[in-house]
């Protein structure tokens, strides 16, 4: 870096960022002192164990849920089923049992998608039925790279899945 | 290690009265707002007391806390259906009289001109200039709070000192005639 960067470098760092409001540095002391004595008391103001069980349990089905697609050539339905997530300690009997629908797994934010086509395949003609026009086949092996996180937890997963894809092309005479 | 209830507080609030600023100024950035950047920053804090239990509850390092913050913001935005207009984020530093007594108007000037130039900048660009300059980031650690390379992230750096360089440079010519 030349000097020139290095000196607008050094005018940066003596712009000081301005800090909290009292009233904001009051309610988050307040919460800090909140927090610690439900350390002592021995409740978890937080549930962060919540947000981690919950996390696991979403990976677990969107792994789970990726790792059929290699299976069929494409896959239009998601069916996720409800998920209990283990009691934790110190949890109120109400709060432990968890159910991870459907919608919350679109919850996951995705950080990054990246779909690479790679070898294509001639699979042939297929033959008109009745009035349906014939059509040519071609192959697709896809992956699929993306990837995902809790923003409960922060759990970050990265999926990679592969899967076959099937293009028809109408032809107009064989 | 704090233990207690009231030592662990109280090393929650050093902490706080520490890197408070560094972290507002980035929640900052990424709301409308500077009472939802508090906002921001007390869901931050609750997360981050969860996060530290396993480690019995010390303050925690400034990368995790500016991850959990971006977490919290991405979180913010998304409840808020709508993405976070540019021309309403604000950067707010002290006034520079707070803190520099005896500058000349000239010098004044640029400093007010290079705040409002970090404010243009782009929100990528911004967000590793907030932690490399004020947040006393590493590469390595603005890289794992961003998820991208170390090389992506030196090279936004640079880059974004360039556009600012270049900004300046043309304060500097507009002044000159």
């Amino acid at each position: 870096m030349d000097d020139s960067l290095k000196a607008l470098e050094a005018r940066l760092e003596r712009l000081v960022p301005k800090g909290l409001s009292d009233l904001g540095r009051e309610r988050m002391e307040d919460r800090i002192d909140e927090l610690a004595a439900a350390v002592e008391s021995g409740s978890d103001l937080s549930g962060w164990k919540w947000g981690m069980g919950a996390a696991a349990a979403a990976v677990a089905l969107v792994a789970a849920f990726w790792s059929t697609g290699r299976e069929g050539p494409e896959i239009a339905v998601l069916e996720v089923p409800a998920v209990e997530v283990p009691a934790v300690e110190n949890a109120k009997p109400a709060e432990v049992v968890v159910v991870r629908t459907e919608e919350d797994l679109m919850e996951l934010l995705t950080l990054s998608l990246t779909r690479q086509v790679e070898a294509r395949t001639d699979r042939g003609f297929v033959t008109a039925e009745g009035e349906e026009a014939p059509h040519r086949y071609w192959s697709y092996e896809v992956t699929n790279d993306e990837e995902l996180m809790d923003s409960e937890s922060g759990y970050a997963v990265r999926v990679v899945s592969q899967h076959e894809e099937w293009v028809p092309v109408a032809v107009t005479s064989l | 290690m704090p233990s207690s209830p009231q030592r662990l507080a109280d090393a929650w609030k050093e902490w706080l009265s520490a890197e408070g600023g560094k972290l507002l100024l980035y929640a900052r950035s990424r709301t409308n707002a500077a009472q939802d950047a508090e906002d921001l920053m007390q869901e931050a804090l609750i997360r981050l007391w969860g996060y530290q239990e396993e480690r019995g509850h010390v303050p925690p390092d400034l990368p995790l806390a500016y991850s959990v913050l971006r977490l919290c913001g991405m979180d913010h935005g998304r409840k808020q259906g709508r993405r976070v207009k540019k021309q309403q984020k604000i950067i707010q530093f002290h006034d520079f009289d707070e803190h520099w007594l005896d500058r000349g108007a000239e010098e004044d000037e640029e400093a007010e001109f290079l705040r409002g130039a970090v404010e243009e900048l782009t929100d990528k660009l911004r967000e590793v200039v907030t932690m490399k300059i004020w947040g006393g980031l590493t590469f390595a650690q603005i890289a794992e709070v961003l998820k991208i390379s170390q090389n992506t992230a030196a090279s936004r750096y640079r880059y974004a000192l360039e556009q600012l360089q270049k900004s300046l440079g043309k304060l500097k010519e507009a002044r000159n005639g």
